[in-house]
């Protein structure tokens, strides 16, 4: 716990890597090569380097979660006296995104999970929480549920879930990429307090300008895995920093730049097609249900304008919008002279998202990129020659013939932004797509951009939470965090901990509990089976009518229902006894079979509707091994997430061409589309999610023991 | 051979997919069986992808508990039978034949016998309620006839999935993701 004394001496070794080398499973090449270094106790260490050069390899090392069966030669070293006396963890370690680590659905119970698995006294839990959520500067009710939170509270949440495992060595990945200017502000003073604290900080991020004054060693990764010492920070940026006093002159440069712009917001070249055309237009924004002011802007063909605003301010809703996905809530959108519907824009507008898993799906660099192209009708003469062209300028020719899902981060970008480009669209719109990728590639990647889109013509609208890093290019700008309102109010205040924990919110007011209730539904249900005759029916009618009245929460929506039910299946049933022994005899049998068969379905329908997913998760996991219980709990959380990324990425095959609207079913030619199109993109998505999950239990102890106490406070 | 948390996970999504495609097609299609379409393909996914003996099982088990909270189904506790029968069937026809998930004929095969389950299924409630023995065949025929069909065609799609997903690199050869 944060504040807890700090036994270590200071500037003892805490953690040594000597000539440590790994290789992932299956792989043959080296991704960390010959790493020498030492972490000391209350030093604060920056990492940067490459996207892909390996740097939360190396961080997943020093945590002690390289995937087993791997290659590695060298040595870890982990010197346990100078860091006794925390509670649980030795190294605690956030990873990027923050979605894929909160783990359980409300803020305390998730904050909890590592005292859980660590099986700590429940009594003691709510404290440890409290003291945890308070030092990331979060006063929220434990019973705040996680997906109301902002970006940059729930990359506090995260922060909140290792900090209250007591950890020593706290190590963050890439904490600036996903987060606005506000969370930032909020993770660098946390980071600060840790150092102040006596805690050892390792920060990787490709930002290294914000992190200057904390900073006592900084380390750059190279893309073959090598690291190399680069002294104090204040040396560094004095002999290195081309680069970051460049960024000063370019974000200075480009606030003139952007003040320019914002002059001639709603002034559309004369002598240029109008191509999208917004009026009066507003959208209801997500779960906090404001409605941002309204906004118009013309855009003519070959414009290029960005879209900036921190998290969750609707930069994404608003190209939903401008393809017909989302309905705004006033005002009106017009592209190509004409409401816009995915059918009328496919192979003209194309949508790139951030993470290119998303639309990849062909077993070739050359064939993903000639999809689009294909689809739209080029011959394959042009295709070729369209295709190795676009690869030749995205420096991806010599990787042609190579599996897409094996290229390193950043050239699956380059392949997913070909990709998109090799369809000819008019319109391209960029939803963020360079969030992960260092400076350097950005501004190279931007420029290619740039470049394919004034000779081809083509419209971009490019999003991006990070100002800086679009403002530059574009010809104008619109900056969504200017027009946000009430923000503020939509926001739940801050509430004492103490005092939730005193009164703690009910799901429902409920006379039996989940656990009785079960014994009773199955036991109804089996009963159902022995009962034969009517009388013995109806008593076992009555005893279901009891349940419903005793727990049922809505009951007459909820008998309904059940009259519905038990209708269509009366109705078979009775059609079947009517055809075997004619319609008059049949009859009585058949309603007396069905009702029978009602009776034992009834129970089950009951008890779903009389308790919430939650009760009956807690009630199962007494019966089922913690591991399915967690499992089954996890699947459920991030069910809303896993359908909301299929849904994206049947929008972005939609634009690519790919033939997976309802209205395409009726053609078989195009049935294939389906599996390789959407069911391939979704497997790899859900094969990496479950990664991202497991990782992220892994990193707070899930499964060190075959025992778990369980989080009550809310 | 233990699962580890990432092959639980998947075959925890598996599961979500099953479910949450029975959740989105049944308001709109009327046709008998379409939801067994889904249910085939991602038990055989499962067991594809994540080489362990009980894998499809698992998935189903899962797939039953997601339905029996998310109140999809109208068994109660009994829809973990109807979900965790294919899924055996699944595992045991894919520990006896080698080759099974190379192969689009085996696959619809699997997928057909497995969907089949559904007849049982119904068979051994509509036995346990007392119907007559002529109409809980037909009961069960027409119930399942669909699923069995839907659940064939699935079976034909996926080798060209597994496939690609190993050629992707995502899964070995040997089905680990």
């Amino acid at each position: 716990m944060v504040g807890s004394n700090i036994v270590s001496k200071q500037s003892s070794t805490i953690i040594s890597l000597d000539r440590f080398s790994y290789a992932y499973p299956g792989s043959s090449d080296w991704v960390l090569r010959d790493i020498s270094l030492q972490i000391k106790a209350g030093h604060c260490y920056f990492l940067h380097g490459p996207t892909g050069s390996g740097k939360t390899t190396l961080m997943l090392a020093l945590r002690g979660l390289l995937p087993t069966g791997s290659r590695q030669t060298g040595e870890i070293r982990r010197v346990s006296s100078n860091y006794a006396g925390h509670d649980q963890g030795f190294a605690g370690l956030i990873m990027q995104n923050p979605r894929t680590q909160l783990l359980n659905a409300t803020l305390g119970s998730d904050v909890a999970f590592g005292l859980e698995n660590n099986q700590v006294d429940p009594l003691q839990m709510p404290l440890k929480v409290e003291q945890a959520l308070e030092q990331v500067g979060l006063k929220l009710p434990f019973s705040q549920p996680v997906d109301s939170l902002s970006m940059g509270q729930q990359y506090r949440a995260c922060m909140a879930g290792i900090m209250v495992m007591d950890p020593f060595f706290v190590m963050f990945d890439e904490p600036m990429t996903q987060l606005d200017h506000e969370g930032r502000e909020k993770t660098l003073a946390l980071i600060r307090d840790l150092k102040k604290s006596g805690r050892t900080v390792l920060v990787c991020d490709h930002r290294s300008e914000l992190l200057q004054e904390i900073v006592d060693q900084s380390w750059y990764l190279d893309e073959k895995g090598a690291l190399y010492d680069r002294a104090r920070v204040s040396e560094n940026l004095s002999n290195s920093s081309g680069s970051e006093i460049n960024k000063v002159v370019e974000s200075s440069s480009f606030r003139d730049k952007q003040s320019q712009k914002d002059n001639i917001l709603h002034q559309p070249r004369a002598d240029a097609e109008c191509i999208i055309r917004v009026k009066g237009f507003r959208f209801e924004n997500g779960h906090h249900g404001q409605v941002i002011p309204a906004l118009s802007f013309d855009l003519v063909r070959g414009e290029k304008i960005a879209v900036c605003g921190p998290n969750g301010s609707g930069k994404t809703t608003l190209l939903r919008s401008l393809v017909g996905l989302v309905q705004p809530f006033t005002g009106s959108i017009e592209i190509f002279g004409r409401t816009p519907r995915m059918s009328d824009l496919r192979g003209r507008v194309s949508l790139l998202f951030q993470d290119p898993q998303k639309q990849i799906f062909e077993t070739t660099v050359f064939a993903e990129v000639a999809f689009s192209a294909r689809r739209n009708g080029l011959s394959e003469m042009q295709i070729s020659e369209h295709v190795n062209t676009l690869l030749e300028r995205l420096e991806l020719d010599h990787l042609a013939t190579a599996s897409p899902h094996l290229l390193s981060y950043g050239q699956k970008h380059l392949v997913g932004l070909a990709a998109v480009l090799a369809g000819k669209p008019e319109i391209l719109l960029l939803d963020d797509p360079f969030a992960g990728l260092d400076r350097q590639r950005t501004r190279k990647i931007m420029e290619l951009v740039t470049e394919i889109a004034d000779a081809n013509e083509i419209t971009i609208i490019w999003t991006s939470h990070d100002t800086d890093s679009v403002a530059n290019w574009a010809d104008r700008v619109i900056d969504l965090s200017e027009m946000k309102l009430n923000h503020s109010q939509k926001k739940p205040g801050p509430i004492s901990a103490k005092t939730l924990i005193a009164t703690p919110p009910s799901v429902q007011k409920r006379s039996l509990g989940t656990g009785l209730m079960l014994i009773l539904s199955l036991s109804l249900s089996m009963a159902a089976f022995a009962a034969r005759s009517p009388v013995l029916l109806a008593g076992l009618t009555a005893m279901n009518f009891g349940l419903i009245i005793v727990s049922g929460p809505k009951p007459l929506r909820f008998m309904r229902k059940s009259v519905v039910f038990f209708f269509w299946q009366a109705v078979l049933v009775v059609l079947l006894y009517g055809f075997r022994f004619g319609l008059p005899e049949g009859i009585i049998p058949g309603l007396q079979t069905a009702w029978q068969l009602f009776l034992a379905f009834w129970p089950g329908m009951i008890f779903i509707s009389s308790n919430s997913q939650p009760r009956i998760m807690r009630t199962l996991s007494h019966f089922l091994p913690y591991r399915i219980a967690f499992v089954v709990a996890v699947c459920l959380r991030f069910l809303p997430m896993l359908l909301t990324e299929i849904e994206e990425i049947r929008e972005t095959q939609i634009l690519r061409g790919a033939r997976i609207m309802v209205v395409d079913l009726k053609n078989p030619c195009f049935w294939p589309d389906w599996f390789s199109c959407l069911a391939v993109p979704t497997l790899i998505k859900t094969l990496s999610l479950a990664g991202d999950i497991a990782l992220a239990a892994s990193a707070r102890d899930f499964g060190i023991s075959t025992k778990r106490t369980v989080w009550s406070g809310d | 051979m233990k699962l580890s948390l990432k092959d639980s996970l998947f075959l925890g999504f598996c599961a979500v997919f099953i479910v949450s495609a029975k959740m989105a097609l049944r308001l709109h299609l009327k046709i008998p069986g379409h939801s067994m379409f889904f249910t085939m393909f991602f038990l055989l996914i499962a067991r594809g992808c994540v080489k362990h003996r009980l894998a499809a099982s698992f998935s189903g088990l899962l797939a039953g508990i997601l339905t029996m909270l998310l109140g999809l189904g109208k068994g109660g506790p009994l829809l973990i039978v109807k979900f965790i029968l294919p899924g055996l069937i699944i595992d045991l026809l894919a520990g006896v034949i080698p080759g099974l998930f190379q192969s689009v004929v085996l696959c619809m095969l699997a997928a057909g016998l497995a969907a089949a389950s559904r007849l049982l299924t119904s068979l051994l409630i509509d036995f346990m309620v007392g119907m007559d023995t002529t109409i809980m065949l037909q009961h069960a025929l027409i119930k399942s006839a669909g699923s069995i069909f839907f659940g064939m065609a699935s079976g034909a799609a996926v080798p060209a999935v597994i496939r690609k997903l190993i050629s992707h690199g995502v899964i070995d050869e040997q089905g680990r993701p």
